[in-house]
């Protein structure tokens, strides 16, 4: 429990640090954010001051930091000068599909993922093997923006199988539930599809790794001795010790997915915190910017927490020391 | 188990693919998608900043006139919400409203409404920018519920346009108790109410926004049942959405030319353009960056503006961005504008007289590095173009070439929106690729080429300039002699290189009839399209 505790704190102590030292650079970043306003219509230089007063672009960045942690802390975190809404209500109009994309990638990367890596450590310099780091290692090497784009060629506009782009078909009102299910579901599929093609290979390398490290110990070749069936020493025995190393990934991998799908959020629409981070971050939209940084910080400290804590779970020799 | 695995994967797509194949394509040939680059998260007027919302606003709270293709004298609008009106002096008109307008909500459109909208207009507070635009109107009163007089403080030949081309009305009986700064965050704003002939239907913020016809439009019933904007910041992924038959429209499909190309997989689908209301040019900052108070060392030289100006060859650029799709230019007049007519012929392109100019202004390559220099200084300047526009990055790519040629060192700054917008505003750039699109009236370009217009960054001025374009806007008779001599003088000052205007080139269904683009608002008349015969 004070290992917990202790860790918790430490998550903490990481995220308040890192939101500080995010504020300053973001306000260090050269633009203005403002000028986007301007881009349709030109701004008065009165606009311009009454903006700046409305955003409080015209404090002192330190009364500006005070105002955005206590907001932060009230989970306000203010209004977006590129939409001019509450940045709250942005993020949580995007997050859901962010989390489903998001959290279909992981499934796939540690299930189908780690299944594969442990089918290669198995089979290791066979032929099986070799297909498989091939095509990983492949999937690794391509551009996920080009990816999506063959797939939306091939898939959508060749052979009308699937949608080009988007989250839902418009039109689907007063449709039954299936029908929508499966509307959301067929649109996830290419997204999920070259995302998980793109990033299955570290999940995969990790795995294999690790279960060849974990097939060498005395105590999986004990277990053969003793008489257990394959399945039992592969899975019970090695593929147990070999885990605690790939969960690590997971906390890794756990923010790249909420704020690091940019590319396949833009080839296929799919508007998640990905997209509105980048243009946030193109239109230097300080205070959207913040909010999707406080939501990528809570991430990273929480993914990383997670890990520890499984980690810990798996291993008791983390948690006494 | 890996067999098993790719089996139960290929059948699960197979199965979702078969569900949903019909649905890929839309359901019914009475709807219409297009397919838009921008999010669009509000249409209520005074509160929408972007171009694309405010096209789509048109379609859902009317005017009390439509443009009607020019700014000035009483032919400036058509009858939209005001069945015809009246002068009663040089300061004063009087509108009679249709008394068959009606709000989406059933209540008719009144007199009071045009008041509040027109007084919220007027509010600087509410909103700045067409409070400028509305400087000159005195006062605006409702006689009775079906007549509106609008009082002028000065008499100008733009006072009609005026009154109908900067205001949508709205709905007083809705709005009015709202407070003015609550208005944006209302549950009006989420679900508007308008006079057009769509209404509101819903909007999935970060997908689709869907309108629906109103049957009972007092103008007549629209052709097409629903209009679906479908949001896809990637210009490929829209082309694709195209291809594949989700969407049906897709706006700006050049460049890159290759679309053209790409369009005959759907032989349904075919390339329509029109004039647009933009003109892209090259903007010379004649006040050193950093430091407005000092001319610019190079390019303060009208006579070196000139130079680059010919050195370029506009021709080979508009054909190589936009083949036929668009115009050289001489002005900031933009081709589909009335008085884009007026504006003299652009100058021809002469690399020899080019080079000759600037010799004879001290600049010659006195130390044979390709480069000219004069006093030990090399021509050498930045060229700031937004990483954002594909077409302008590849622009700045061929003019940097073309410069090069003529001796010149340009370096390319390529720059993220939001920092080229900061970098444009105190003028910290040498040249810019700019683009611009006005409203139909050439007042409306005082703004950037005026000597206090707010957007002048390139810090240009001229007072016998202004004074013709003031002229032009006052007069009231016959204001083209005013604007040909302001065009002139703006063109003989060479502020910017002039480029092009280009055409606006959209892909949609061969199969609609009656298709008429509006030049100021491409989507204004969508509503008098015919259906298709059969379905898509």
């Amino acid at each position: 429990m004070t290992w917990l505790a202790r860790r918790a704190l430490q998550a903490v102590v990481t995220a308040l640090i890192a939101l500080t030292l995010l504020f300053f650079l973001v306000r260090s970043l050269p633009g203005d954010p403002l000028a986007i306003l301007s881009e349709d219509r030109p701004l008065t230089s009165a606009q311009v001051q009454d903006l700046r007063r409305r955003y409080q672009l015209d404090q002192p960045l330190g009364t500006q930091f005070v105002a955005f942690m206590t907001g932060a802390l009230r989970g306000d975190f203010g209004t977006s000068i590129q939409y001019g809404r509450p940045v709250r209500q942005l993020v949580l109009e995007r997050l859901p599909r962010t989390i489903l994309l998001g959290a279909v990638v992981l499934l796939i990367n540690f299930t189908l993922g780690l299944w594969l890596g442990v089918q290669q450590a198995l089979h290791r310099g066979r032929p099986l093997d070799r297909l498989l780091t091939t095509l990983s290692l492949a999937g690794y090497a391509m551009p996920s923006f080009w990816l999506g784009l063959m797939l939306v060629m091939a898939f959508a506009v060749r052979w009308h199988w699937l949608p080009a782009a988007g989250a839902q078909d418009p039109g689907l009102e007063g449709a039954g539930i299936l029908t929508i299910v499966t509307d959301r579901l067929r649109h996830l599929l290419l997204p999920a599809f070259t995302l998980a093609a793109v990033s299955i290979a570290s999940s995969m390398r990790y795995q294999r790794a690790a279960m060849m490290d974990a097939l060498r110990q005395p105590y999986v070749a004990a277990a053969s001795a003793r008489g257990l069936t394959r399945r039992r020493v592969v899975w019970g025995h090695a593929w147990r010790s070999a885990l605690p190393s790939v969960l690590t990934l997971f906390g890794l991998w756990l923010p790249i997915l909420v704020v690091g799908a940019v590319f396949v959020e833009q080839v296929f629409a799919w508007q998640g915190i990905g997209s509105l981070t980048a243009g946030a971050a193109a239109a230097r939209d300080y205070p959207l910017l913040m909010g999707s940084a406080v939501l990528a910080t809570a991430a990273v400290v929480t993914g990383s927490f997670l890990s520890d804590v499984l980690h810990a779970l798996l291993d008791p020799r983390v948690r006494t020391g | 188990m890996l067999r098993r695995c790719g089996r139960l994967l290929l059948l699960m797509m197979a199965g979702l693919s078969a569900t949903g194949a019909a649905q890929s394509t839309p359901a019914s040939p009475r709807r219409l998608v297009i397919a838009i680059g921008q999010s669009i998260t509000n249409i209520v007027p005074t509160l929408n900043r972007s171009a694309a919302a405010m096209q789509i606003s048109d379609l859902v709270f009317l005017r009390l006139g439509r443009y009607g293709g020019t700014s000035f004298g009483d032919h400036a609008a058509v009858p939209e919400l005001a069945k015809g009106w009246t002068r009663r002096d040089s300061l004063t008109i009087a509108f009679d409203l249709d008394p068959r307008a009606r709000w989406h909500d059933g209540t008719a459109v009144t007199a009071r409404d045009v008041v509040y909208s027109f007084g919220r207009a007027r509010d600087p507070k509410q909103s700045a920018s067409t409070a400028m635009l509305l400087v000159d109107v005195a006062g605006v009163q409702a006689e009775g519920n079906n007549r509106v007089v609008i009082r002028f403080s000065r008499a100008y030949g733009e006072q009609l346009y005026d009154a109908t081309y900067h205001v949508q009305i709205l709905p007083a009986h809705l709005v009015a108790g709202i407070p003015a700064d609550s208005l944006a965050t209302s549950a009006f704003a989420q679900n508007p109410v308008g006079n057009g002939p769509y209404r509101w239907d819903r909007l999935e913020p970060t997908d689709y926004l869907q309108l629906r016809s109103v049957p009972d439009f007092f103008l007549g019933k629209p052709g097409i049942e629903q209009l679906v904007w479908r949001f896809t910041s990637s210009q490929e992924t829209r082309l694709g959405m195209l291809l594949s038959g989700e969407a049906d429209v897709q706006e700006d499909l050049i460049p890159p030319l290759s679309n053209l190309g790409r369009l005959a997989e759907r032989p349904s689908l075919r390339a329509v353009n029109f004039p647009s209301m933009s003109v892209n040019y090259l903007l010379f900052n004649e006040r050193t960056p950093g430091d407005t108070g000092r001319p610019h060392p190079i390019f303060a030289d009208r006579e070196v503006r000139r130079a680059l100006t010919m050195g370029l060859d506009r021709a080979t650029l508009s054909q190589a961005l936009f083949v036929k799709y668009a115009t050289p230019a001489s002005s900031p007049a933009p081709r589909a504008a009335w008085f884009g007519a007026l504006a003299p012929s652009p100058l021809e392109f002469n690399a020899r007289e080019a080079i000759r100019i600037l010799a004879a202004r001290g600049w010659k390559d006195s130390d044979g590095d390709g480069v000219l220099d004069r006093n030990g200084a090399p021509f050498a300047f930045n060229l700031m173009v937004p990483t954002s526009s594909a077409a302008r990055m590849q622009l700045a790519l061929i003019v940097q070439e073309q410069w090069r040629r003529l001796g010149l060192k340009v370096e390319l700054v390529p720059l993220e929106l939001g920092d080229y917008l900061a970098r444009r505003r105190p003028g910290n750039f040498d040249v810019a690729t700019e683009s611009f699109s006005s409203d139909p009236s050439p007042w409306s370009l005082i703004d950037r080429w005026g000597c206090s217009g707010e957007a002048n960054y390139g810090r240009y001025c001229n007072r016998t300039a202004d004074s013709l374009l003031r002229a032009a806007h006052l007069a009231q008779r016959d204001p083209a002699p005013a604007i040909r001599g302001w065009l002139r003088t703006v063109a003989l000052d060479f502020p910017a290189v002039f480029l092009f205007a280009p055409d606006k080139v959209y892909a949609m269904p061969k199969a609609y009839g009656n298709v008429t683009f509006q030049v100021e608002s491409p989507w204004q008349r969508v509503w008098t399209w015919t259906l298709p015969s059969a379905g898509r």
